[in-house]
């Protein structure tokens, strides 16, 4: 006699139509600081201006470093994030802005600039560079005002055939529309999150900051598209 | 934001995304996770998560179109492991079929196996289908699928009879194990 398992035979079955709603949600706060603290170990949005949370202000990044794997080089952010065979890891990335004495300082590889007059909300400030050893070229961008300042920082490698992804901060917001009306989806209030549950999907969108737009245009890179 | 763009930002290796996808999934894979779970509250957290860092490592293999399935297969899988690991009766009635073997014993492989439960779905009705699957896949009680869908408890069960015996038949078919006169021995 043999026994087999229904339930473990539908293990091998993808569901693509049923999809019955219904059963508790969990915490969705709880689950993304879950998944963010491995993913990411520490993000950040709206960056306050003060230089002692500024420096603090790690980059909204992307993997982590999980496995050592063999061959390609190790694209090395200026911010001091780094991209190597594949793996994403912002952990050691800051912020490559200062503000001192209410003026914004651009502080990577080894500058100290003041850019307070050559930024604004759609314009902003940027910098290239080029890595001699791997010939990797990150670009730098930093934009917004005083009250809402921003950054970001995105390496290209091979010819610039490689994308090694971005990283960096308050250059982005999640909306969520509720009945026609847009909210920050970090603004929510409890009923309304609830009322999203209830849909079963939440229809988020990502609003770039309009400096970072420009700077994508200006740069050529389709990275908000 | 399209899935499309979702997949393409996710595939970047870009955070936003991740928040993004864990923003319109995460009712969806918690309520298949706490269905299966029913009442392991912290686990039902803990394995929501689980799903959402196994599509974050995996996510080169997101396709657009295909994304909440692929949420759904591992939260379902996830779920249940965790139970048998535990040795926890699943919720689930009848789920052992008793075949007869006149022959070497023959295992089937993965895409055998989705093979087949694919030919025994596409053998019911769809409503016969979708209770199926409602309960064998997504953990439903047969009283809450029964519900879900309208039908009474004993149609419920008649149309779970025949999803399991068009199973075996496929299986039997196959070459798996041979028509027997017995019926189906009952489990839990």
């Amino acid at each position: 006699m043999k026994q087999l398992e229904i339930s473990r035979l539908m293990d091998e079955y993808v569901d693509t139509e049923f999809f019955p709603e219904g059963g508790s949600a969990a915490d969705a706060d709880a689950v993304k600081a879950r998944v963010l603290a491995q993913a990411a170990p520490a993000k950040r949005r709206r960056a306050p201006l003060k230089l002692a949370l500024l420096a603090a202000a790690l980059a909204v990044g992307c993997a982590l470093c999980i496995a050592a794997t063999v061959g390609g080089p190790v694209i090395r952010y200026l911010s001091g994030a780094s991209f190597e065979n594949g793996i994403f890891d912002s952990r050691d990335a800051v912020p490559p802005m200062v503000v001192e004495d209410g003026r914004v300082w651009f502080t990577a590889d080894g500058q100290h600039t003041d850019i307070t007059d050559l930024i604004d909300a759609n314009t902003p400030y940027l910098y290239t560079y080029t890595d001699p050893e791997t010939m990797a070229v990150t670009h730098t961008a930093v934009g917004g005002t005083m009250e809402d300042l921003g950054w970001f920082e995105y390496a290209l490698w091979n010819n610039n055939y490689g994308d090694a992804g971005q990283v960096g901060g308050n250059y982005y917001t999640m909306y969520v529309t509720i009945d026609g009306v847009t909210y920050p989806s970090d603004e929510l209030t409890p009923e309304q999150e609830a009322y999203l549950h209830s849909l079963g999907e939440w229809p988020i969108d990502i609003v770039y900051r309009p400096w970072a737009l420009s700077a994508a245009h200006q740069l050529g890179i389709g990275i908000f598209d | 934001m399209t899935e499309e763009q979702l997949v393409k930002a996710l595939r970047r290796g870009e955070l936003p995304a991740l928040e993004a996808l864990m923003d319109r999934y995460t009712p969806y894979v918690s309520s298949i996770v706490s269905r299966i779970l029913r009442g392991r509250g912290p686990d039902t957290e803990e394995l929501t998560a689980d799903v959402f860092l196994a599509a974050w490592d995996n996510r080169d293999k997101l396709r657009p179109g295909k994304v909440k399935g692929w949420l759904g297969a591992v939260a379902r899988n996830r779920a249940f492991n965790l139970l048998r690991a535990d040795r926890e009766a699943l919720p689930l009635e009848e789920d052992v079929l008793l075949l007869e073997t006149d022959g070497p014993d023959r295992e089937l492989d993965k895409q055998e196996t989705a093979r087949v439960v694919n030919a025994a779905l596409s053998r019911l009705d769809r409503p016969q289908q979708e209770l199926f699957v409602r309960h064998y896949y997504y953990g439903q009680t047969v009283q809450e699928a029964a519900l879900a869908m309208g039908l009474n408890l004993s149609t419920a069960k008649t149309w779970l009879r025949r999803g399991r015996e068009t199973l075996k038949t496929i299986l039997e078919q196959e070459g798996y194990g041979h028509e027997t006169a017995g019926d189906f021995q009952a489990h839990g």
